[in-house]
């Protein structure tokens, strides 16, 4: 079929020098050596938000791991960790936001497309409301109306359509190279498909 | 497990349960200086996630307590997705539970806070709009002096409305989960004494 997945590898271990930063905008990076190997755990949520991972020096893990050095000093990237302290599962995705790299995996969680494609409606519904409210107070035009809301319209299907392709393709058993790289970092920590994992799972 | 009150009518929490026994298996959390004092036990073989910055206490101060294997009684909210989240926690021998403030102390802070932070917003705003107006009106009000009011207005009105987003939400909170909140109050005081700190 297609070329290579990439080399996804499964690491037990203990966290050692574990070390969380703030990338801001971007989200957390944890560093930790497993097994005297460097890595870095990458997300991308707010970090007052509980969901954030619940990492501590010297956990018993299970890693989902890119084995391709990224960086010269050769620290690995991290698909997935299993926590098997409280055995919490977190599977990146919002990282791997707007790269392109042939190991990348999928963007948003999933099963997920509701959540984004209803927050753009009500976005679009909401910028409308607003247009016709300044438009009724200054009294302008009435003519681009159909025009704005053509635009909004067309703005939703570029983003829906897409995302709703993907979804049948997976559902369908058509899954993309990224989705595939989901299937395996799944299939490498023993969870199940990712589209019905067989354990509670936080994405990350 | 000493006792489970199960709670109807709360967004967050499905009952309280009273546990008691020594901190197994303590963790201390690596985050971000945005949330430090993560920390997750477990206590009577339930895993208790607890954020000791409501609590104004340290994880040093709980890991000597799992360290010497204290008996403890705690006070847990089970929340809606089935986590465990700590309330307050009362040493064998202590006096004073581990406890976040009372709700009647956070409610008289937000509503002290308010009047100032609605002066300030307001100040801010209306000197802001100043600023803005006489740039676009006059020519030469557009220069730097200007500029920096404006900005500072401006940073002046963000911050002042933050506070005000965050007292209300406060005032929310703490109303419409009283019934919680007192149900937790009153299980606190059942079991550290009526010396403990009256919430």
């Amino acid at each position: 079929m297609a070329a290579e997945l990439p080399d996804i590898q499964r690491v037990e271990g203990r966290l050692t020098k574990l070390a969380a930063k703030s990338l801001y905008k971007r989200g957390n990076a944890y560093s930790f050596d497993v097994n005297g190997q460097s890595m870095w755990f990458l997300t991308s949520e707010p970090s007052w938000q509980p969901t954030s991972p619940f990492l501590a020096e010297g956990d018993r893990v299970e890693l989902a791991v890119l084995d391709t050095p990224l960086t010269p000093t050769g620290e690995r990237r991290v698909y997935a960790l299993r926590n098997l302290e409280d055995d919490g599962v977190y599977v990146t995705h919002f990282a791997w936001q707007g790269n392109s790299q042939p190991y990348a995996a999928t963007r948003i969680a999933p099963g997920s497309e509701h959540r984004y494609v209803l927050k753009l409606t009500a976005l679009l519904i909401g910028l409308l409301i607003i247009g016709a409210c300044i438009s009724a107070v200054t009294g302008t035009n009435r003519a681009s109306w159909p025009f704005l809301a053509g635009l909004c319209a067309v703005a939703w299907l570029l983003f829906a359509v897409p995302l709703y392709v993907l979804r049948w393709r997976w559902n369908a058993g058509f899954p993309t190279r990224r989705q595939r790289v989901m299937e395996a970092v799944y299939r490498c920590l023993g969870l199940g498909s990712p589209l019905a994992p067989n354990r509670p799972v936080q994405t990350v | 497990m000493r006792e489970v009150i199960p709670i109807k009518q709360d967004r967050r929490a499905r009952a309280i349960k009273v546990l008691e026994g020594p901190l197994d298996n303590f963790r201390v959390a690596v985050t971000t200086s945005m949330d430090i004092g993560r920390v997750r036990f477990a206590l009577d073989g339930i895993v208790v996630d607890a954020r000791l910055r409501e609590q104004h206490t340290s994880p040093e101060t709980l890991q000597t307590l799992a360290d010497q294997h204290t008996p403890v009684v705690a006070g847990v909210f089970e929340m809606r997705d089935g986590t465990h989240a700590l309330d307050w926690l009362l040493p064998q021998g202590a006096q004073q539970p581990i406890a976040p403030e009372p709700t009647q102390v956070r409610v008289e802070k937000a509503w002290r806070s308010l009047p100032r932070a609605l002066w300030l917003a307001a100040s801010g705003g209306l000197i802001g709009a100043a600023a803005f107006f006489l740039a676009l009106q006059i020519k030469s009000a557009w220069n730097l002096p200007f500029l920096i009011v404006g900005a500072l207005a401006m940073a002046a009105l963000i911050f002042s409305l933050l506070q005000i987003v965050f007292s209300f939400n406060t005032l929310w909170e703490s109303f419409s989960r009283r019934r919680t909140l007192q149900l937790m109050a009153s299980v606190m005081v059942k079991y550290c004494g009526a010396q403990a700190h009256g919430r």
